[in-house]
C-alpha cells in the first residue's frame, strides 16, 4: 500500500479533523453538517465550489416515499427539508386523495437556488470547513482510518471519513458510442479512491443510471402544452418552516408520439445500453425512453413533464426522456413531441455508469467493516435519490460523531422511520440494481407518516443535540396535547339536535341519542373540522392547533388498523432486540444450513430480526441461532 | 419466526401410530387455554403441579365433546420447558390429533416450529451449555425432516394451485402498490370493482384449496353416511340392503330403530361407514326425544346424508320437517366443509310412479327399492363417484402436522382476504388493503416460501411502464 505517512509539516498544514466528509453532494452536505453541529470540527471537501448540493437529474426534491425520508431528515436536523423551502418553485403534496399514510410533500426548486442556499447553510456552521479539493485516496492505517490524499500528495489527518462521492468514482458518460470520463457532464471522475478501497479488500460493482436533456425555455411551443400547478398555499418540507411565500412556477405535460418511438427504435444499434458497451445494472423504474420503447411497444404514447430548472433561467428539464442514443437521434427524436418541434437542446442527455460497493460491506452505522471509522453513504452504496442519499448522509455523520465519542450507535428500527427501513435493507440485501424507497418497503407503513415524523423522531434529535430547543419544545407541546384532545373528544358528547345540521350538510346518517365527539369522528365523512366547533382550541398557535387536530383525527380514525400493525411490531420486537455480537463465528455453528451460513457470515447481522430478513435465511436458523446466542451470553468470558 | 413468549402446541407422540397420542401445549396461556375446554371434576387452572387429570375435551367452551381425555399440568419452572407445560393424551388416530390440534390453532395457539420445545427449554436454562450443539443438531434435524414431509406434500396440484394463488396475491398487491407508490405515472388503474372480483375470485380459490383437505380426510379416515328421514321410510332396510346381511332390526312399526348403528364397507377399495339412525319426527308428536337427538349429532359430523322418503306416496308434512332438521343440523357445523346430501327416493316397488318435484333443494335424487334392490346400480355409481371425486385430492400425505399447518395456514388467508375485503367496501384506501393483502401472502409464504416486496416491486417493473 503507498499511503504515506504522515509528518508533522502535513498535520501542520491543515490540522487534524475529525470528521472528513469526501463529496459535497446531497449526502455529503447532510454529513458534514450535522458532524459539525455535534461539536465535531468538520472538513467537507469537494471537487469543485460551484456544484455544492449540485441536483445532478431533476430539479425536485421529495415525491412518494421520498418525502418522508426528507421529513425524517427534517426533525433529525438535517438541512434538506428548509433548503427545499428556501429554494422551492412549486410544492404540492402528492396521494391526496389516499390515506395519511402515503401522503407525500414534493417540491420543483431552482436548481441554482438550491446549490447556493446549501452552501451558505454549510459556510454558516460552526466547525464546518468547506475547501474545493481533489481527493485522490484514503490513508489506512492498522484497518483504521486516518486521513485523505490529495492529488497534490497532501495528506490531511481525520479520525473518521465520510465518502459521499456519488457517480464520480470511475465515472463514465455514455452519449451514443461517445465514452467520456467524468462523474457529471462537464465534472471529472474520481480515480484513486476505488483503487484504495480494493487494495484494502473491498469488492466493488458497476451501476448506470441516466438523465435526460435540458432544453431552451424560449424555443418551446407552451400554448400546446398543458400546465401544471403547485398548491395554494403551498405545503412546507420543514416542520420549523411558518410560511413559503413564492410566486409558484407551473410544470408542463407532453408526450411522446408514435412518429418519437419509430426514430428511437430505429437508432439501438447506436446505443451503448443495447449494443453492450454499458455493463452496469440501470434502475427499472427509471428505465430511459428508448427501453420505454422497446418494453412497452404497445403504447403509442409516454408521458413527459417539462420542468422549470429556475426562476433565474430559460433552461427547461425535459423529464421521462432519459436516453444515452447519439446526439442526432436525441434532437431528431425531440422534435416529434408536440410542442418540442422547435426545441433547442441546451445539454444533452446522457447514461452514466460508476463504482459502487456491494452494501455486505458495511454496518447499520454505515461504517465499513474493513476499516475502521471510514463511512460510505449514498450512491456509492448503490442507492439513488438525493433523498435517500441525504438519509444516508445524515446517520453516517451522526454515528462517525458518536463513535468518535464512545457513544452506543444510532440506529433507527423498520417500525420508527423509513430511514430504518432503508439502511436495514441495505445491509440485508446488496442492490442490484440503483435501490429507490417505496411506501410499500415499509411494512409498518400506516404509522410511519410524513405528518407525524416530528412526533416519531424528535427524541433522538433531543437526545444527540441535533435541533436547537424551540421545535423540540413545540413538539413536546404536540405530543402532550393530541391525547388530551382525543380525551376531550371522547368526553364531550353532543344531542341528536346539536349535530342535526352538521350532519346533513356532511351527508351522515342523524343520531338517534347522546353520542361523543369521538364515536362522530369515527364515521369516514366527518372530519374534525366539521366538528371542532365544540370544543376551545388547546393552543393559541394556531399552525400548531391545527397539527393536533390533525393528528388526533387521524388516530382516532385509523384506530383498529394502527393497533394492528403496532401488535405486528411488537411481535418482531423480540427478534429486532437480541443483538449478535460482532464476532459472532458462524462457520463454528454445523447445524445452519450451509447457505444460511454463507449468507449470514457476508452479512452479519446486527439482530435476530436482521438475520432474518436476509434472503435464504430460514426460521430455523434463527431458531438455531437463538440457541447459540444463549449459549455465548451463558458463558463465563 | 418468533421467539418463545407466545404459547405453543404440537403432537408430542409420533404420527399415526399407536392407541394413544400426546398433544403438548407449552407458555404462559397453555393451562388456562385447555382448561377452558376441558371438564373435570376440579378446576385445572387450580391444579398443582404434575398432576394428572381424567376429562372431557370439548371443541369450544360449552361445545360438543369430542374424546375422553387425560390431561397433565406441569407448571414452570418444573417442566420440561421451564414454562406452564400441559400435555392432553387422547386416542390416537388421525382424525382426532389433527382435530384438536386444530380446535388450539383456531384459538390463536401457534403450531411449534421444529424443535422449539427443546430450544425453550434450553434458553429457559433447562439443559446445560454443553446440549446446545445436541439442541442446535435437532432443530436442524427436525426441519430437514419436516421440510422434506412437505416436499412431499407439495406436490402435483396442490402446489401448483398453491403457487398460482400465491402469483394472484403478489398480482393484486402490484395493483394496490401502483396506485400507491407511481400514483404520478401514466398509467390506466384497476378500477375497485375489479379489484373486489378479484379478492373474491382469491377467496373462491382458498375455499377450494381447503376443500382438498377433506377429501384427503375422506381418504384417511372413510366416508361417513349417514341415512336419515321419517319413521318407517325404510332405512333400516336399505342399510341391511347395502351391507348384504341383516344387522339392523326392520320391523312395518314405525320407530323400530331407537340408536345409531354403525358398519363399514369397502366400496371399490374405499372405506365407508354407513349410520342407521332412528327415525326423525315432527315435535310434540310420541317422539323417542334421545333417539332424536343421537340421528342430530350424526347429521352434523355426517360427510354425506342420505335422506330418505317414500316413492309410494306424496311428500308430507313429515319430510318437509326431516328436511329442516338436516339443514339445521349442517348450519350448527362447526367445520368448514359442508356435507353432501342424497334424495333416497325408496320403495318405488310400490304402485304407480308418483310425480316427484325434488326437494326445493339441488340435491341429487335416486330412486331405488331397498327390498327388490332395484336402482342399486345407480346408488353404487353415485358412491364410486363420491370416491373419483376425493381420490381428486393432492392431499394423499399421511403428515398430520403438514397438513394442520396448511390447513390453518389457508385459513388464516382466508380471514385476511376477508378483512381486506371488508376495508375495500368501507371505500378505505389501498394502503388499508394491502395491510391484509400482505399478511394473506404471508400466510401462502410460510408453505411455499417467504415471499418479499422485492416480488412485489418486480411484477410493477415487469408489466407496467414506471418512470419518468
Ligand atoms: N315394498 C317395500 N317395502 C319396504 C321397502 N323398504 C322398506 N320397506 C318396508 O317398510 C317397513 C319399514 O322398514 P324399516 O326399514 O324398518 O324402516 P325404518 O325407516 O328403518 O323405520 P324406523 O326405524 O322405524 O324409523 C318394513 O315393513 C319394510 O319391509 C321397499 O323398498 N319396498
Ligand atoms: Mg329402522
Amino acid at each position: 500500500m503507498k499511503h504515506r505517512v504522515l509528518n508533522q509539516e502535513e498535520g501542520g498544514l491543515y490540522g487534524t479533523y475529525d470528521v472528513i466528509v469526501v463529496g459535497a453532494g446531497h449526502a455529503g452536505c447532510e454529513a458534514a453538517l450535522i458532524a459539525a453541529r455535534m461539536g465535531a470540527k468538520t472538513l467537507l471537501a469537494t471537487m469543485n465550489l460551484f456544484t455544492v448540493a449540485q441536483m445532478s437529474c431533476n430539479p425536485a426534491i421529495g415525491g412518494l416515499a421520498k418525502g418522508h425520508l426528507v421529513r425524517e431528515i427534517d426533525v433529525l436536523g438535517g438541512e434538506m427539508a428548509l433548503n427545499t423551502d428556501r429554494s422551492g418553485i412549486q410544492f404540492r403534496m402528492l396521494n391526496r386523495s389516499k390515506g395519511p399514510a402515503v401522503w407525500s410533500p414534493r417540491a420543483q426548486t431552482d436548481r441554482m437556488d438550491y446549490s447556493w442556499q446549501m452552501k451558505l447553510a454549510i459556510e454558516r456552521r460552526e466547525n464546518l470547513f468547506l475547501k474545493q479539493m481533489m481527493v485522490e485516496g484514503i490513508v489506512v492505517e492498522d484497518k483504521k482510518i486516518v486521513g485523505i490524499r490529495l492529488q497534490s500528495g497532501t495528506v490531511i489527518e481525520g479520525k473518521a471519513v465520510i465518502l459521499t462521492v456519488g457517480t464520480f468514482l470511475n465515472g463514465m458518460i455514455f452519449i451514443g458510442k461517445t465514452a467520456i470520463d467524468g462523474g457529471r457532464a462537464g465534472e471529472f471522475a474520481a480515480k484513486g479512491i476505488t483503487k484504495d478501497l480494493i487494495e484494502n479488500g473491498f469488492k466493488v460493482g458497476r451501476l448506470k443510471t441516466g438523465t435526460p436533456p435540458r432544453i431552451d425555455g424560449r424555443t418551446v411551443d407552451f400554448d400546446r402544452l398543458v400546465p401544471q400547478y403547485g398548491e395554494e398555499p403551498p405545503p412546507a418540507f420543514s416542520f420549523q418552516t411558518e410560511k413559503i411565500e413564492i410566486e409558484q412556477v407551473p410544470c408542463y405535460l407532453t408526450k411522446t408520439t408514435p412518429e418519437t418511438h419509430k426514430i428511437l427504435l430505429g437508432a439501438l444499434d447506436r446505443s451503448p445500453l443495447y449494443t453492450g458497451m454499458i455493463h452496469g445494472v440501470g434502475p427499472r423504474y427509471c428505465p430511459s425512453i428508448e427501453d420505454k420503447a422497446v418494453r412497452f411497444s404497445d403504447r403509442d404514447h409516454h408521458q413527459l413533464f417539462l420542468e422549470p430548472e429556475g426562476k433565474d433561467t430559460t433552461e427547461i428539464y425535459l423529464n421521462g426522456f432519459s436516453s444515452s442514443l447519439p446526439e442526432d437521434v436525441q434532437i431528431k427524436a425531440l422534435h416529434t413531441i408536440p410542442g418540442l418541434e422547435k426545441a433547442e437542446v441546451t445539454r444533452l442527455a446522457y447514461a452514466i455508469e460508476y463504482d459502487y460497493f456491494p452494501t455486505d460491506q458495511i454496518f447499520v452505522t454505515l461504517e465499513t467493516k474493513r476499516i475502521k471509522h471510514l463511512y460510505f453513504a449514498g450512491q456509492i452504496n448503490g442507492t439513488s435519490g438525493y433523498e435517500e442519499a441525504a438519509a444516508q448522509g445524515s446517520m453516517a455523520g451522526i454515528n462517525a460523531v458518536l463513535k468518535l465519542h464512545k457513544e452506543k450507535p444510532f440506529i433507527l428500527d423498520r417500525s420508527e422511520a423509513y430511514i430504518g427501513v432503508l439502511l436495514d435493507d441495505l445491509v440485508t440485501r446488496n442492490p442490484v440494481e440503483p435501490y429507490r424507497m417505496f411506501t410499500s418497503r415499509a411494512e409498518y407503513r400506516l404509522l410511519l407518516r410524513q405528518d407525524n415524523a416530528d412526533l416519531r423522531l424528535y427524541r433522538y434529535a433531543e437526545r444527540y443535540g441535533l435541533l436547537p430547543d424551540k421545535p423540540i419544545r413545540r413538539i413536546k407541546t404536540k405530543e402532550k396535547q393530541i391525547p388530551e384532545l382525543i380525551e376531550r373528544l371522547k368526553r364531550i358528547k353532543v344531542k341528536p339536535n346539536d349535530v342535526a345540521e352538521i350532519l346533513k350538510r356532511h351527508h351522515s346518517k342523524q343520531l338517534t341519542r347522546k353520542e361523543s365527539l369521538f364515536q362522530l369522528l369515527k364515521r369516514p365523512e366527518i372530519s374534525i373540522e366539521a366538528i371542532r366547533y365544540f370544543w376551545q382550541p388547546l393552543q393559541e398557535d394556531e399552525k400548531l392547533q391545527r397539527e393536533i387536530e390533525i393528528q388526533a383525527e387521524t388516530e382516532v380514525k385509523y384506530e383498529g388498523y394502527f393497533a394492528r400493525q403496532k401488535a405486528m411490531i411488537k411481535k418482531m420486537q423480540a427478534l429486532e432486540n437480541q443483538t449478535i455480537p460482532a464476532i459472532f463465528d458462524y462457520a463454528s455453528v454445523t447445524a445452519l444450513a450451509t447457505e444460511s451460513r454463507e449468507k449470514l457470515q457476508k452479512y452479519r447481522p446486527r439482530t435476530l430480526g436482521q438475520a432474518s430478513r436476509i434472503e435464504g435465511v430460514r426460521a430455523a436458523d434463527i431458531s438455531v441461532l437463538m440457541v447459540f446466542l444463549e449459549k455465548y451470553h451463558r458463558k463465563p468470558v | 419466526m418468533n421467539t418463545g413468549e407466545d404459547t405453543i402446541i404440537a403432537l408430542a407422540t409420533p404420527e399415526g401410530f399407536g392407541g394413544i397420542a400426546v398433544i403438548r401445549l407449552s407458555g404462559g396461556g397453555a393451562i388456562s387455554e385447555v382448561g377452558k375446554l376441558f371438564i373435570s371434576p376440579g378446576n385445572l387452572n387450580k391444579l398443582p403441579s404434575h398432576r394428572v387429570v381424567v376429562g372431557k375435551l370439548q371443541e369450544k367452551e360449552n361445545g360438543d365433546v369430542i374424546d375422553q381425555v387425560v390431561v397433565t399440568v406441569f407448571r414452570k419452572p418444573n417442566s420440561y420447558t421451564g414454562e406452564d407445560v400441559v400435555e392432553i393424551s387422547c386416542h390416537g388416530g388421525k382424525h382426532l390429533t389433527s382435530l384438536i390440534l386444530g380446535i388450539f390453532l383456531e384459538r390463536g395457539i401457534r403450531l411449534a416450529e421444529p424443535g422449539e420445545f427443546t430450544r425453550r427449554a434450553f434458553l429457559n436454562g433447562k439443559l446445560d451449555l454443553t446440549q446446545a450443539e445436541a439442541v442446535a443438531d435437532l432443530i436442524h434435524a427436525k426441519t430437514t425432516y419436516s421440510l422434506k414431509a412437505a416436499a412431499r406434500q407439495l406436490q402435483g396440484e396442490y402446489s401448483k394451485n398453491l403457487s398460482k394463488l400465491r402469483d394472484h396475491f403478489i398480482r393484486m398487491l402490484a395493483d394496490l402498490e401502483l396506485e400507491l407508490d407511481f400514483a404520478e405515472e401514466d398509467i390506466v388503474l384497476k378500477s375497485r370493482e375489479k379489484i373486489l372480483e378479484e379478492i373474491e375470485n382469491s377467496e373462491e380459490k382458498i375455499k377450494e384449496q381447503l376443500q382438498t383437505f377433506r377429501q384427503g380426510k375422506l381418504i384417511h379416515d372413510g366416508v361417513k353416511v349417514v341415512l336419515t328421514g321419517k319413521p318407517n321410510v325404510g332405512k333400516s332396510s336399505l342399510f341391511n340392503a347395502i351391507l348384504g346381511y341383516e344387522r339392523a332390526i326392520v320391523d312395518e312399526t314405525p320407530g323400530t330403530t331407537r340408536d345409531a348403528i354403525e358398519a363399514q364397507v369397502d366400496i371399490e377399495g374405499k372405506l365407508f361407514r354407513f349410520i342407521d339412525t332412528a327415525g326423525l319426527q315432527k315435535k310434540g308428536e310420541r317422539i323417542e326425544k334421545k333417539g332424536v337427538e343421537i340421528t342430530q349429532a350424526q347429521i352434523k359430523s355426517a360427510d354425506l346424508i342420505l335422506f330418505l322418503i317414500d316413492a309410494s306416496t306424496d311428500v308430507v308434512e313429515d319430510d318437509l320437517s326431516v328436511k329442516q332438521q338436516i339443514l339445521k343440523q349442517i348450519k350448527n357445523r362447526e367445520t368448514e366443509f359442508k356435507p353432501d346430501i342424497a334424495v333416497i327416493r325408496n320403495k318405488i316397488d310400490i304402485g304407480e310412479e308418483k310425480p316427484f318435484s325434488g326437494m326445493g333443494e339441488n340435491w341429487p335424487v335416486i330412486q331405488l327399492s331397498a327390498k327388490t334392490k332395484a336402482g342399486f346400480g345407480r346408488l353404487h355409481t353415485y358412491f364410486a363417484q363420491y370416491i373419483e371425486d376425493s381420490k381428486n385430492s393432492g392431499l394423499q400425505t399421511n403428515q398430520i402436522i403438514t397438513n394442520v399447518r396448511h390447513f390453518n395456514l389457508l385459513k388464516e388467508a382466508k380471514k385476511n382476504l376477508e378483512r381486506a375485503k371488508k376495508t375495500l367496501l368501507d371505500n378505505m384506501s389501498n394502503e388499508f388493503i394491502a395491510v391484509d393483502m400482505r399478511a394473506a401472502l404471508d400466510n401462502i409464504g410460510e408453505i411455499l416460501g417467504k415471499t418479499t416486496t422485492e416480488d412485489i416491486l418486480n411484477h410493477i417493473f415487469a408489466n407496467f411502464c414506471i418512470g419518468k
